[in-house]
């Protein structure tokens, strides 16, 4: 509950911080009377409002896709960029970007094949999800055509010119700004399609917690389990790169914290949790970065890990004392 | 409630040949053997987490390679040797788990879940450890909750592998007692693998022995001494 006031409080903060000091009766008209000459009320509802909900859905959304792949591998060590999704989708707007064809290189052209490169590469591990039995080895093979688009992608930067690397090197930094107002329905509609399912595997999710071998003997399809969740993360995980870019760090750290305050395996907690936390985790992040924004331009993957990682070390440090 | 039709089991040779027809309700089996005689794989073929090797196995008139998981852990539940260490996870939470085939997809236990869970860990006298966190218990402590979860689910058979290794002699006792106590009264039919030759000897009159050597699954009845049990499972006659 304390956390849920926690994110309004947050994205209320989120939404006043910025180098335009903005009225608050130009958010309200922004929203519900907008007029299209006032530049502030242009600033809350095409920068302001969508940059806020960006980063609640890709704080929230990538956080349960890491709890979702750490329950279904049963290892602390697994995120959403783990089975090759995220690079998936770099492979595909690197290939996009170098194509030089002005759709492609233009914002919707990225964002179409980003979310295409994610799609294809959650199917292709989905169809190797049906031939192992074993966890471990799928896991491998997630890792293994991670590095291999990842090298492809390494042998595109190297033969691009200068021109096509920045592009790509600014996408591959992530950003919450590329989304406009229109589309944050779509957005926002997929990712609460995606976050809802995972409630309906709550009791598998716990069940797993013994791994995969009791699961199965508690009466838990784990071949089901396991589409549904390599489903909903490619779902989560490619809508998020595609608008936001490949964000790094959340999906690992925000299931682990939330673990560690909340001290539980029941997974109705911690989806509740992670979608908090996260959500709360990156607002915070970007309003870093809303605030530094005047003297110098970071991008959000920095900022994640440079607030993130000390903070989750001093979390582990307190608890083992 | 579990029969056999020619059954061999192994993983990819017959390993053992079951030469008994029926473990049968109301009765706890104890299973003896050497290490590497085939004990585990009996109880993984039962499970149904393997497939036997030659013939039929029924469960409850039912063909073991045609029951879906769903049905089976209403039916089966298994306590394996090693509890694997969970972290975060509370003694109560973790019995529990023995309720998931009941539990709808949000997983949330009723009023009835909660009876249940309480008393499993009342008859294993574990309750006091209720709040207690998985990783914080001793070994024998984590294998009474393992048992206790295995209660909860509330199934017919029960197999045990190896619960009493991390036992001390009370608490070995207790869950001797128990899987008797709980075979008579409720009429469940528990098989469970053990080393402790003279717990049986003195205790039980159904032991199943796996005889490595002779490729060979029996069962013996009646009171046996200790001496005559470790003739026959290694194999001295």
């Amino acid at each position: 509950m304390i956390c849920f006031f926690a994110i309004i409080l947050f994205a209320f903060l989120h939404l006043f911080s910025g180098t335009i000091q903005i009225s608050f009766s130009d958010f309200i008209n922004g929203l519900f009377k907008y007029d299209s000459e006032n530049v502030n009320q242009i600033i809350v509802r095409n920068f302001r409002l969508p940059r806020m909900m960006m980063a609640i859905v890709s704080g929230a959304g990538l956080s349960v896709a890491g709890l979702l792949m750490q329950n279904l591998f049963n290892n602390p060590l697994a995120g959403p960029n783990i089975l090759g999704i995220s690079t998936g989708s770099s492979l595909f707007v690197a290939f996009s970007i170098m194509s030089g064809i002005p759709f492609f290189v233009s914002d919707i052209g990225i964002i179409a094949s980003a979310l295409i490169g994610a799609m294809l590469f959650g199917l292709i591990i989905l169809a190797f999800s049906l031939f192992t039995k074993s966890h471990s080895s799928l896991l491998l093979i997630g890792i293994m055509i991670g590095s291999f688009s990842g090298a492809l992608v390494s042998i595109l930067q190297s033969v691009s010119d200068a021109q096509e690397l920045k592009i790509f090197t600014i996408w591959a930094m992530g950003s919450l700004q590329q989304v406009e107002f229109g589309q944050l329905f779509l957005i926002q509609t997929i990712f609460i399609i995606g976050v809802g399912l995972t409630f309906l595997l709550i009791r598998a999710m716990n069940a797993l917690v013994l791994g995969s071998n009791q699961a199965s003997l508690l009466g838990i399809n784990i071949r089901m389990v396991r589409i549904l969740v390599i489903g909903i993360t490619s779902i989560l995980t490619g809508l998020i790169t595609a608008f936001c870019g490949p964000i790094a760090f959340v999906g690992l750290a925000v299931p682990n914290l939330v673990k560690i305050i909340f001290k539980t395996q029941n997974h109705k907690v911690l989806i509740l949790g992670s979608i908090a936390i996260g959500a709360i985790f990156m607002l915070i992040c970007d309003i870093f970065v809303q605030l530094l924004d005047k003297y110098i331009h970071l991008p959000i993957n920095a900022i994640t890990s440079m607030l993130g990682a000390p903070f989750i070390v001093f979390i582990i440090l307190k608890k083992l004392k | 409630m579990i029969r056999f039709e020619n059954v061999n089991i192994g993983y990819h040779e017959a390993l053992l040949k079951v030469k008994f027809t029926e473990l049968t309700r109301g009765h706890a089996y104890a299973l003896i053997g050497e290490n590497g005689s085939g004990k585990s794989t009996f109880l993984k073929t039962i499970s149904g987490q393997i497939s036997p090797f030659e013939g039929r196995l029924l469960i409850n008139d039912l063909d073991s390679n045609g029951i879906v998981n769903k049905e089976r852990s209403r039916l089966i539940s298994f306590v394996p040797t090693q509890t694997a260490v969970i972290s975060n996870i509370s003694v109560f939470d973790f019995v529990g788990l023995g309720r998931t085939p009941y539990l709808n997809a949000l997983g949330r236990f009723s009023k009835k879940d909660i009876e249940i869970i309480e008393l499993a860990m009342s008859q294993l006298n574990i309750s006091h450890l209720r709040q207690k966190m998985l990783n914080e218990l001793s070994d024998g402590e984590r294998q009474l909750s393992a048992i206790a979860s295995a209660i909860s689910q509330e199934t017919p058979i029960i197999l045990l592998d190896e619960p009493t290794s991390y036992l001390d002699y009370r608490n070995k006792l207790l869950v001797l007692e128990k899987v008797k106590d709980l075979a008579k009264t409720q009429n469940k039919c528990i098989l469970f693998s053990t080393h402790d030759l003279d717990m049986v000897s003195e205790n039980l009159e159904t032991v199943v022995c796996a005889r490595g050597k002779n490729k060979q699954l029996e069962l013996l009845l009646g009171k046996i001494s200790k001496e005559k049990l470790i003739e026959v499972a290694f194999n001295f006659v």
